[in-house]
């Protein structure tokens, strides 16, 4: 799927602004975007990882249309930490390492504004997060791959730099349950959302 | 009978025994016990009494302890008669005045300015020796060694666990002691040795509290069995395996065997054998002096594989301090259903405290031992063997003394200086096990008590009744799982 993603930034910066010209009343943008995502789960996270937060990195698109937008994001962030075991508020470190992937497919509509080179933009949508744990010594089955889905919130501001070149920033609140809680030091903590609030900065192409 | 039936099939296996070198030097033998305690120890193994004659325990309340001589004063007997030894906060009474201790404990009870008093009650080693096998370690199989040593090889160095117990032999060399050979009292040569499947730099000095100021020996072989169970080299292509292989090893003596006694009696000039039968004692006394000394010079992980139904204050108050210096403790739930099934000591306390268990025991089967207790205070289980439940090769072999060698049944001049695996069942092989997976747990990083108690509770296969209940505790011990500890989902 990561792979995939750079070819998918390709064909939107070549094919949306041609769809756009070609309609006039329809743009589109191209965008990578890198930022952090501060986890809902945060004693989950700052357990096993020592932070409550992932840096992630993303592509996506966006189509508007008369201000109407619709966005497709994939963004990814990994976190390196260890198991431990949790009896009330203290954590133990078993020096046993563990990696987490997070990979979100948002797909979102909202509305973009224009105010000279500044475009505020804002919606809603869903989002589809893939997250994966794995750790050294697992039987089968200890790992976990999984596919949830929740909602989210988005908003942000472009900058036009140039009349195809913009740079601003997002913020993006996701709320996706189904995979912590169930186990592990999230249901120590009573924590099971997946989700969290990130913040990029976002450079885009198109018009 | 055990034990003759024990010698009849060990005699098989003498081809297995290892003989482990002695030097040619003999020892003196700066005997614990004075003559008059000897003559009490006597005296409570002849009489199968429940504890030391002569010898109590007083605890003072808060501010009191300044007048200990004027309570003391109420005994019999004048001050000269008494020796006075503080454990802790704890009053050790010894008086030749007045061997009954029961009544002289509720007599110092009923003053003001005492808590608590009670006699130095006796607890009894909870194994069974029986006949040999070979090589039959089910019983790591069953909580998952092969997986957990994958995780962590045996621990490590900086912990230390203390097996309170009948010893380990910490010397091989030829020991002058003195014995009634049944028409005088001699002084013979003893041969003892080290077991050859515990490396020496594995082991701390450690302390006799009951026998001799000398080194520590087992001239019993439960505490040898006990200890190979939690601590026993492994990956060394010999003998059979232990669960926390490279922890070190804190032998303190604080029982008395047949042959203790029996040099002990000799070494004060009183002819005769001792009953064969018996199997030993440990006096509380010295129990809770060595749990104190165990914390107090490094250990984190205690076994007690001992127990008697005899609930005493003293027990928890120890208990507690131990946990509040850092020391996990691993208890034997006790051998007694068949006999009443009553709530055995001092694991009958552990479930109070965290940083404490009570350990069960189930067989091949992972079913309930017929021995083992039950009841509330039962926190987790581990394999402590059973006959009934796959024969022989259901009982737990590790690594012992030679039984033939010191049968009380057939020999006058015993050995100990030979090693063979050995198979015993009972809650005292369980809970080395415990404390193996604890020392473990504790070198993979879980340094709290209460935690190392809460994690192998957490990671336990449930047993029986779904949740806890009082045959299983929590369920059987899962080291695999419990050194594996969480991630963020499982």
């Amino acid at each position: 799927m990561t792979r995939r993603l750079p070819s998918l930034v390709a064909l939107a910066v070549l094919v949306v602004p041609g769809a756009a010209l070609a309609q006039s009343a329809v743009t589109g943008r191209a965008y990578v975007t890198l930022g952090t995502v501060f986890m809902t789960a945060s004693e989950t996270f700052d357990a096993v990882a020592d932070t409550t937060r992932i840096n992630v990195v993303g592509v996506g698109g966006t189509v508007s249309w008369q201000g109407v937008f619709v966005d497709v994001a994939v963004s990814k962030g990994t976190l390196d930490g260890q198991r431990v075991f949790v009896l009330d508020d203290e954590v133990f470190d078993l020096g046993i390492p563990l990696e987490i992937s997070v990979r979100p497919v948002d797909i979102a509509g909202g509305w973009r504004g224009t105010t000279g080179p500044v475009s505020p933009y804002g919606g809603a949508g869903i989002t589809f997060l893939t997250y994966e744990e794995t750790a050294e010594f697992a039987d089968p089955g200890d790992d976990v791959s999984e596919r949830v889905s929740g909602w989210l919130l988005l908003g942000g501001v472009d900058v036009s730099i140039l009349p195809w070149l913009h740079a601003g920033g997002e913020v993006r609140y996701r709320a996706v349950t189904g995979v912590l809680g169930e186990g592990g030091v999230s249901e120590a903590f009573g924590e099971d959302s997946v989700g969290g609030t990130s913040v990029a900065v976002r450079v885009s192409v198109g018009l | 009978m055990k034990r003759a039936v024990a010698l009849a099939v060990l005699a098989g296996v003498l081809l297995l025994t290892l003989e482990t070198g002695s030097a040619q030097q003999s020892a003196p033998f700066p005997f614990r016990a004075s003559p008059d305690r000897v003559q009490a120890l006597v005296a409570a193994w002849n009489d199968g009494l429940p504890y030391v004659p002569g010898e109590v325990l007083v605890k003072f309340r808060p501010g009191a302890a300044a007048t200990r001589a004027s309570v003391l004063s109420l005994l019999r007997g004048s001050a000269a008669t008494r020796q006075e030894t503080w454990i802790g906060d704890v009053l050790l009474v010894r008086s030749t005045a007045d061997p009954e201790s029961g009544a002289v404990a509720l007599q110092l009870a009923q003053q003001p300015e005492v808590e608590w008093a009670q006699p130095n009650y006796l607890l009894r080693a909870g194994a069974t020796p029986t006949d040999p096998s070979y090589f039959r370690q089910w019983n790591m199989d069953a909580i998952r060694m092969p997986a957990a040593w994958d995780i962590n090889p045996g621990g490590g160095p900086a912990v230390t666990v203390a097996v309170i117990d009948t010893g380990v032999t910490t010397a091989s060399q030829s020991l002058s002691l003195p014995l009634w050979t049944g028409s005088a009292i001699e002084t013979v040569i003893i041969p003892v040795g080290a077991n050859p499947d515990i490396a020496a730099s594995r082991v701390v000095p450690g302390v006799d509290f009951v026998f001799w100021d000398g080194p520590v020996i087992d001239f019993d072989g439960h505490g040898t069995h006990v200890a190979g169970i939690a601590l026993q080299d492994t990956n060394n292509g010999f003998g059979t395996a232990g669960i926390a292989y490279q922890a070190r090893l804190m032998p303190l003596k604080v029982c008395l065997g047949h042959w203790d006694l029996q040099f002990m009696m000799s070494g004060s000039g009183v002819p005769g054998f001792l009953d064969p039968g018996d199997e030993g004692f440990c006096p509380i006394a010295e129990i809770t002096q060595a749990m104190r000394y165990a914390v107090d010079n490094g250990a984190r992980v205690l076994n007690l594989s001992l127990s008697a139904p005899i609930p005493l204050p003293l027990w928890a108050d120890t208990m507690r301090y131990v946990v509040e210096q850092g020391g996990f403790i691993s208890l034997a739930a006790g051998n007694s259903f068949e006999d009443g099934n009553p709530v055995e000591y001092p694991a009958g306390y552990a479930s109070t405290i965290d940083g404490a268990m009570a350990v069960g025991a189930v067989g091949r089967s992972k079913a309930r031992a017929f021995y083992s207790n039950t009841g509330s205070y039962v926190e987790i289980a581990a394999p402590g063997g059973s006959v009934r439940d796959g024969g022989f090769a259901g009982l737990i072999f590790q690594s012992g003394v030679f039984f033939p060698d010191f049968d009380p049944f057939s020999v006058i001049v015993p050995r100990f200086d030979r090693y063979v695996d050995v198979p015993f069942q009972g809650t005292s092989m369980a809970a080395p096990h415990v404390a193996g997976v604890a020392a473990l747990l504790r070198a993979q990083g879980i340094t709290s008590p209460a935690a190392i108690e809460a994690a192998i509770k957490a990671f336990a296969s449930d047993l029986g009744t779904p949740g806890r209940d009082d045959l299983y505790g929590y369920g059987l011990v899962d080291a695999r799982t419990s050194l594996r500890g969480l991630g963020a989902t499982r």
